[in-house]
């Protein structure tokens, strides 16, 4: 292969940095977010089930599936708060899913697991996910 | 009176490496891969040169999902960056809108 002109090199180093940029900075793709909500359920459906030994599974597969992403961009301050943001938001809607389903269980209502799983994964949808897109557009600086 | 352009860097191959290396902290080899295109081989000969000459730090990660990552290293840094500012001025000459003292303005500047 022959050797890039100036003006083709400098082209190349900003299409490849866009490319870097996009892949580093994208929010969860939507196939992550159905992942999690069906890990919100299943971990209440184990619950359930007396599948308690399940749940583990669930989150290792879980954290696993989140390093996927091929590209680590360096954090930036206003990324730092969205992220904080979005893992506060992570745990608050695993605590309400886990007030729900013992106030279901209190109530004597059907499958008080799943319940709790249900509000979880609504809690990831509608709250965790916006606040991590936003974390991932901080990493643009 | 221009610099040479550094030789080492100025190939397609590496050159598509230290630019996917430059924005990021961390970067997958399978990311390198699919992005430039290329065979695990050729990407992993480009990455041992790379690394053999103190541009590139790779990083094997025998956990589970055995993933092999790479980043630039301060050394690979500077010179990256030396390097595209000698491209800069290259093509600031060419157009004819250098600056006396040689320095070109450089609108690619974000990468360290």
């Amino acid at each position: 292969m022959s050797d890039p002109d100036p003006q083709g090199a400098l082209a190349e180093v900003r299409r490849r940095r866009a490319q870097v940029l996009d892949e580093g900075s994208a929010p969860w793709p939507r196939r992550f977010v159905a992942a999690l909500v069906a890990a919100c359920v299943t971990i209440g459906a184990a619950r359930d089930a007396d599948m308690n030994w399940f749940v583990p599974w669930v989150v290792v597969l879980l954290v696993l599936g989140s390093q996927l992403r091929g590209v680590q961009l360096p954090r930036t301050p206003r990324s730092r708060r969205w992220a904080l943001a979005c893992g506060a938001a992570l745990i608050g809607s695993a605590w309400s899913g886990f007030v729900v389903m013992h106030l279901a269980r209190t109530a004597a209502w059907p499958l008080p697991g799943t319940l709790g799983g249900v509000i979880a994964s609504l809690g990831v949808v509608f709250v965790v996910r916006p606040l991590q897109a936003r974390a991932a557009r901080g990493l643009r600086g | 009176m221009t610099r040479p352009l550094d030789d080492f860097l100025h190939t397609p191959a590496r050159l598509s490496v230290m630019s996917l290396l430059a924005p990021a902290e961390w970067v997958t080899f399978a990311f390198l891969r699919d992005s430039i295109g290329t065979s695990d081989s050729a990407l992993s000969k480009q990455l041992s040169a790379l690394e053999s000459a103190g541009y590139v730090e790779v990083r094997k990660d025998r956990g589970a999902t055995r993933s092999t990552s790479a980043r630039l290293t301060p050394v690979g840094r500077s010179a990256f960056d030396a390097y595209l500012d000698d491209l800069e001025e290259l093509v600031a000459r060419a157009r004819g809108t250098a600056s006396p003292s040689g320095a070109a303005t450089r609108p690619v500047a974000g990468d360290a």
